[in-house]
Formats: structure tokens, C-alpha cells, sequence
């Protein structure tokens, strides 16, 4: 079993299966070899690591992607289809979808940083920009020359 | 914005408060610079209005200063206009500062400029990106959002990476900002989703664009690639339709040596055409990173270096004149890592046709799908003499003739095809509307699967069906089928005789399933003294036919009391319109026989049944 303390400060005891889906930990893991010595998190709060650990735990039977899978994907158009159990899992909100990103980042858990790549870029497919500042809360920062800018830059854009 | 919106009004008194005095101030010092500078110009001495002197006292000097008030006026107003300027820019900056550092709250925001990138680039690989118009495409939408975003877009090369009818009018904004990325170029008449639609089909309202676009493209392909052509060392994938034969050769002379996929469907060669004028090497033959090429109705010679290395090899449609099928063996030789293959309607010159004398057999280990369809019986036989297949492929041939052309006699099965040694379940099947075809199915465990037809080389022989099932066991060393289906297959093309044949080899069958075929070949089940057909059999699925109820009963009741037989276990019907009383026949057979009436008439295998029929596994 491996223990794992997050940000604020709570402890996690895992097995060693779920939590070598991290290869940061995985390598960590190896580098200090068999241990008691907790695991600390910094940037990971425990109500995100529970979610980490849940997906995880779904996926731990499953064969670690290659570096070979990894080149192949960097070369090659990938969908952004979500397999069925992956959906619902990551019916979040906001905040916590971008922080199951931001730790998958971190925890370098690749297939789950997918996850949530997919789900944002599935979340902003169609729409216009007026549409994504609404989504994300975003305000339109250009200033109004540097707006006038892009339109001259884009006006092949128009009428196509 | 939170809270109340604000109102000018509300403000203006403070605001003037600090504005007055510090305005003013501004405004003189702005123009007394001017002033200065236009004085050093060479003008004469002029009172001003912003420090105002007597009145002129004569006609003359009424002239002079109305002149000096208009300089002056002149002065103010471009003090005016750039004190407007320049608080309208100011402000603007510190407003767009300030929503930016907003933004920085956000919890988006806080995702690495990486990650960022990867979702804009997932978003541009979608299908749905490909049906958008140029201005809703995701490269644009996504750096039109906000200044982290525009930033992280036009740092992504990848981004801009396709150039398709849609974005090909702004190619150079695409070559420009993928830097030195690999394109993908299309020149397709629809986007991805439906890029395998034919022609004659007309395009949704939504692909009607892209529809129109490649119409006008199509015409003139040398257009649409020549601002692509001088970065054809950075092309990783093209994918051409509709194009006519022989204009891409011309155009694609020069080596490709990133490209990776390669697709071109032409338009197919009239009945005249000449292939053999068509010698342009596609790329000078010079495409080493190439894995994945479909080619129809494009004639590349097979002495080409493009079909080596290959993981997807796709050829249709095609007549190669000076080559044999020794050479395209040849070149499956020289791709060991093949996963797909797929060949349709290729043509050698008959005397070229079987010329593979040369040629040791092979091994292709990672071939997961093999397809040859409307391929001539020469050319299969001298792939399956040739090629040694994995276990676990799955295969569908479509061959003119019949098995025993196909298949060579000589085949060595087990080291060529051993897929055959695991087949458990098969399917023979006949053709209600076209009669004289035969048609032969087998599906294999481990997602194998074969589908095998056979078609009349020359039309009304009757007796193909006839060979074909005589021949399925003699030319297929199937071993231990346990599951048979017999579909759509009649008494008036199959013998009884025929039929029984391939019971009698095939002992090890324990389901049956007969779906709209003669009710005589059912007779053959009924055991005596001198017969007794699939002794081991235990399930029976007869669905439509004409079967009475005194002849099931007698083949029911006749394989319980035979030594040696097993007893039916289960019995399917239905659509068996011979039957006038089925509760009465249920009555009677649920002594000897599980019955189970199936509600749908249609012949198609049920896999609510699959149980039953699937034999377990040895």
C-alpha cells in the first residue's frame, strides 16, 4: 500500500496498483524503493485526489500507455470520443474538471489528462467566441484597436 | 460585472473635480509646446487667445490675428484630438490590462498554456470542426477569445496544420503559422464524416460548401496545390478525390519525405484509357515515411517504392499491364508490419497474372483485416499460396469462381491459414433473388471472422451453388465446426444429396439452424436404420418454411429413440407456415423437446440464440 498526503494535509492509503497509474509517483516509487514514508502532494487537494483516485481505480487493470502510444498520438489526428464509464466520471463542475486536469498534469497520469482535454474540447466544439467567453467566464480583453487588428487580419474570414 | 452598474452621472461631479484643474493644466502645457515649435518655425510673433492681449486697434492687424486665432484654433485642435487619443488608448490599455488579470482568476486559466494548446488541437481534429465554415473553424474561433488564448493559438503550430477546400483560400496564413509542423492536405469532396460517400450522392446542407469548393478545386488540382507544392517535404498526409487520371503524376514529381498517408481516389479510367501512358512516379517513388496508402483507379507501376514499409494498403479499381501479381506479392514482402489489407478489382495482364515463380511464401504477423473482393480465382490463389496469415485475422473475400480455383489444392492450411483449424461456427448460405450464386460464411473465435464469397465466373450456372457446397469441405479443411447454418439455400439448385454431404462431414455438429430453405433438406434429419445425420446435434433452429407438423414430430420422436444420437435439447421455430396448429404441436413435442417460438419471421441470425446455437468451446 502507498500513502499519499495531499495540500491540505489529508492522508490517502492506496494500493500501490491505483497509485503507480501516476508516473510521477510510479517513478517516485521506484527511486525510493520499498518504503513507509508518506507521499507528499503539494499541489493536489484531497477532494481531487479522491476523484483522481477513483479513475485510478477504474483503470488500474489496464496496460500503461507506451511511449510508442504516445509518439503515435503526437503525429497522428486523435477523436475526442470518451468512452462511456470516462463520461460520467468527469460530469464535474467547472472548477473541478480543470482541477482533475491540472492534477493529471501534475501526477502525469496521461489517459486521464485525455479525459479532460476531451471534455473541454468537446465542451467548446461549435461554438463561437462570444459562446466560449460565456462557458468559461471569460471577458473579451482585446482593446479595441487591437481587435480591429485581428478583423482586418480575418476578413478573408468573412462571407466564406 | 458584480454589483450595480455604474452610471456616468452619478460620477461626473467628482470626476470634474479632478479633471478641471488638471485638464486644463495638460491642455496648456500641450499647447504651448506647439506653439513653441511652430514660432521656432519661422512664424512671426502672434498674440494668443490663451494668454489674450488688447484688441487690434487698426484694419491691418484685425487680418493678422483673425489668422493667428485660426493657427491658434488649428494648434487646439490637435491638442484636442491627441489628448483624446491618447486617454482613449491609455484607457483602453489599463481596461484591457486590468480584464485580463480578471481572466488570470479564472479557474481555465489556470490550465498550462500546453495543455491549452492539446484541446485546441483535439478541438481542430474533430469531425465537426471539418463541416464549419472558414469562420468557425477552431483555429480562428478559439484565437479570437481572448488574448491567452490568441497567444496559445498562434503558438500551436499544429493547429494549423489542415488545409482542405475550406481553408486552402488562406493556405499561406496556415503555412505561415504551423511553421514547420507537417500539413495535412485534403482535397475531398466532403469533410471526414462522409469522405467515403460516393460521388453520385449529393452532399448534405451542411457539407454543401465543401461540396462546391472541391467541385471548383477538382478542375483545376494544380491550382489548389501550388502554394502546398514548394513545402512537400513537410506534408504529412494528403488525401485526394474525384481527381482525373494522371494529374496528380504530373504534379507530384518531387520526393515526400514525411508523408505518411497517402489517399487518391480517381475518377475511373474510361473504357479506352490507356494506363499504360501514365508513367509519372507519384513523389519520384520517394516517400519512406508512407504507412498508410489507399489508391483507387491511380496507376502506380509496382516496381514503386511507395507500397513498401506500408501498415494500410488499399488498391482498387486498377489495371496494372506490365506487372504480375508476383510483384505485388512481392511488395506485401516488404511490408512486414501490414495491419489492413485490401484489394478490389485488380487486374494483372494475363500473362503477367499468375507469373510468381519467383516468389518464396511469407509471413505478414500483424494483418488483423484482410479484404479481396471481385478479385479474378488466379489472383487469390496465388495470395493464399503466397502469404502465411495470422490466426486471428479477420478475412472477407469475394472471389469469381469457384472454391476449388480459389483455393489451391496444394495449400498448406495449417501454415497459410490456420484461422480454418479454429472455425466453429459456419454458415453457408444461398441467394433467394440470384440463385446461381453460392455463398459461403464462416466465423472463427478470438473475433476472427471469415466471410467467404464465391460468385459464377459467367451468369445462369446453375450448378455453382451445387460445387460450391461440395466443394466448401473438400477445398476448406474445417476440423471440428460445431454450430451450421444453412441460410437461403434451395432444394432446386442444392441436391439432397449435396446437402447431406456436408452433414455427413461435419459429425461434430450440435446446432442446426436452417433459415429459408427447402423444408425436404429437414427430412434428411429424420434418423433410421441406414442414416443418421449430426448425431451429436442438440439444438435445431428452423425458421421459415414449410415444414408440417407430422414431419417435425417424426424427426423429433426419430432422434430420441436412435442409439447413438443425442437427444434434441432445444428446438427454435419460426415462420413455419405448414404448422396449423402450434399449440398442439407444442403439446405433443414438450415431452421430447424444449420448444422456443421466435417471434420475428426474418432470417437474419438472432444472437438472442447465440447461446444456444454457439457450440462450447473445446
Amino acid at each position: 500500500m502507498v500513502n499519499l498526503v495531499t495540500s491540505d494535509n489529508e492522508s490517502f492509503t492506496v494500493e500501490k496498483a491505483v497509485a503507480s497509474r501516476s508516473v510521477l509517483i510510479k517513478n517516485m516509487l521506484e527511486d525510493v524503493g520499498e518504503s513507509d514514508q508518506p507521499i507528499p502532494l503539494p499541489n493536489v487537494t484531497a477532494s481531487v485526489l479522491k476523484k483522481v483516485l477513483e479513475y485510478c481505480d477504474h483503470h488500474k487493470n489496464e496496460p500503461m500507455p507506451t511511449s510508442e502510444d504516445l509518439a503515435a498520438e503526437d503525429t497522428r489526428k486523435r477523436t475526442t470520443d470518451i468512452g462511456e464509464w470516462d463520461q460520467k466520471f468527469i460530469q464535474v463542475d467547472q472548477e473541478m474538471l480543470f482541477e482533475i486536469i491540472l492534477a493529471a498534469n501534475y501526477l502525469d497520469i496521461k489517459p486521464l489528462l485525455d479525459v479532460g482535454c476531451k471534455t473541454v474540447a468537446n465542451m467548446i466544439k461549435g461554438k463561437t467566441p462570444e459562446e466560449i467567453r460565456k462557458l468559461f467566464n471569460i471577458v473579451n480583453d482585446f482593446t479595441p484597436e487591437e481587435e480591429a487588428q485581428i478583423k482586418k487580419e480575418n476578413e478573408w474570414a468573412e462571407d466564406r | 460585472m458584480a454589483g450595480t452598474p455604474l452610471n456616468i452621472e452619478d460620477h461626473q461631479m467628482e470626476m470634474e473635480e479632478v479633471t478641471g484643474d488638471v485638464l486644463v493644466k495638460l491642455t496648456q502645457a500641450l499647447y504651448d509646446q506647439i506653439h513653441q515649435k511652430v514660432r521656432e518655425g519661422g512664424s512671426p510673433e502672434k498674440p494668443s487667445m490663451m494668454s489674450p492681449s488688447q484688441p487690434p486697434a487698426i484694419a491691418g492687424d484685425i487680418n493678422i490675428f483673425a489668422s493667428n486665432m485660426d493657427q491658434e484654433c488649428e494648434i487646439l485642435g490637435l491638442v484636442q484630438h491627441f489628448v483624446v487619443q491618447t486617454a482613449n488608448a491609455h484607457m483602453e490599455k489599463k481596461i484591457s490590462a486590468l480584464q485580463t488579470r480578471r481572466n488570470q482568476l479564472l479557474p481555465i486559466h489556470r490550465l498550462p498554456d500546453e495543455v491549452l494548446s492539446s484541446i485546441f488541437v483535439l478541438a481542430e481534429g474533430t469531425r465537426h470542426n471539418r463541416t464549419q465554415p472558414l469562420h468557425m473553424r477552431t483555429p480562428f474561433v478559439v484565437s479570437l477569445v481572448s488574448k491567452q488564448w490568441r497567444a496559445v493559438a498562434l503558438n500551436t503550430p499544429t493547429l494549423w496544420t489542415t488545409i482542405d477546400v475550406i481553408t486552402r483560400p488562406i493556405s499561406e496564413v496556415f503555412i505561415d503559422r504551423s511553421k514547420s509542423a507537417l500539413l495535412g492536405i485534403d482535397l475531398l469532396w466532403g469533410p471526414d464524416c462522409c469522405a467515403h460517400d460516393t460521388v453520385k450522392h449529393l452532399p448534405s446542407e451542411r457539407h454543401r460548401d465543401t461540396y462546391s469548393a472541391h467541385k471548383r478545386y477538382i478542375t483545376d488540382v494544380g491550382r489548389f496545390l501550388s502554394p502546398l507544392i514548394p513545402h512537400a517535404n513537410r506534408w504529412r498526409s494528403l488525401r485526394v478525390q474525384g481527381v482525373r487520371p494522371g494529374v496528380l503524376e504530373s504534379l507530384l514529381s518531387s520526393p515526400a519525405p514525411s508523408l505518411e498517408i497517402l489517399h487518391v481516389q480517381a475518377t475511373p479510367f474510361d473504357a479506352d484509357f490507356d494506363v499504360s501512358s501514365l508513367h509519372g512516379n507519384l513523389f519520384a517513388g520517394h516517400t519512406p515515411c508512407l504507412r498508410d496508402l489507399s489508391l483507387a483507379s491511380v496507376y502506380q507501376p509496382l516496381t514503386s517504392a511507395i507500397y513498401h514499409g506500408l501498415k494500410d494498403l488499399d488498391l482498387g479499381w486498377i489495371t496494372y499491364p506490365n506487372d504480375s501479381v508476383g510483384r505485388l506479392l512481392h511488395n506485401l514482402a516488404m511490408c512486414p508490419l501490414l495491419e489492413h489489407l485490401t484489394l478490389s478489382r485488380i487486374q494483372f495482364a494475363p500473362s503477367e497474372a499468375s507469373d510468381t515463380t519467383s516468389l518464396a511464401s511469407f509471413t505478414l504477423p500483424c494483418l488483423q483485416l484482410a479484404m479481396f473482393t471481385h478479385m479474378d480465382p488466379g489472383t487469390l490463389s496465388a495470395i493464399f499460396s503466397s502469404v502465411r496469415f495470422p490466426a486471428s485475422i479477420l478475412l472477407k473475400v469475394t472471389g469469381e469462381g469457384d472454391p476449388s480455383t480459389i483455393f489451391p489444392s496444394s495449400m498448406d492450411f495449417p501454415s497459410h491459414l490456420p484461422a480454418v483449424s479454429l472455425i466453429r461456427r459456419l454458415r453457408i448460405s444461398g441467394n433467394l433473388t440470384a440463385p446461381h450464386a453460392g455463398v459461403g460464411e464462416y466465423s472463427a473465435p478470438n473475433h476472427g471472422l471469415f466471410n467467404l464469397e464465391f460468385r459464377p465466373s459467367h451468369q445462369n450456372d446453375d450448378t455453382f451453388p451445387e460445387r460450391v457446397c461440395r466443394q466448401i469441405l473438400t477445398h476448406l479443411p474445417f476440423q471440428s465446426i460445431s454450430a451450421l447454418t444453412f441460410q437461403c439455400l434451395l432444394d432446386k439448385y442444392v441436391s439432397a444429396a449435396t446437402f447431406a454431404s456436408i452433414l455427413e462431414g461435419l459429425p461434430t455438429i450440435a446446432s442446426l439452424a436452417l433459415l429459408s430453405c427447402s423444408h425436404t433438406f429437414l427430412e434428411l434429419l429424420v434418423c433410421t436404420t441406414s442414416s443418421r445425420l449430426c448425431p451429436a446435434l442438440s439444438v435445431l433452429r428452423i425458421s421459415v418454411s414449410e415444414i408440417t407438423e407430422a414431419s417435425l414430430i417424426d424427426l423429433v420422436i426419430s432422434r430420441r429413440d436412435t442409439t447413438d444420437v443425442t437427444s434434441l435439447a432445444h428446438l427454435l421455430l419460426s415462420g413455419c407456415n405448414g404448422m396449423e396448429d402450434e399449440d398442439a404441436l407444442e403439446r405433443i413435442l414438450e415431452r421430447f423437446v424444449e420448444v422456443h417460438w421466435e417471434e420475428q419471421w426474418d432470417t437474419v441470425f438472432d444472437d438472442k440464440y447465440a447461446r444456444l446455437i454457439a457450440s462450447p468451446e473445446p
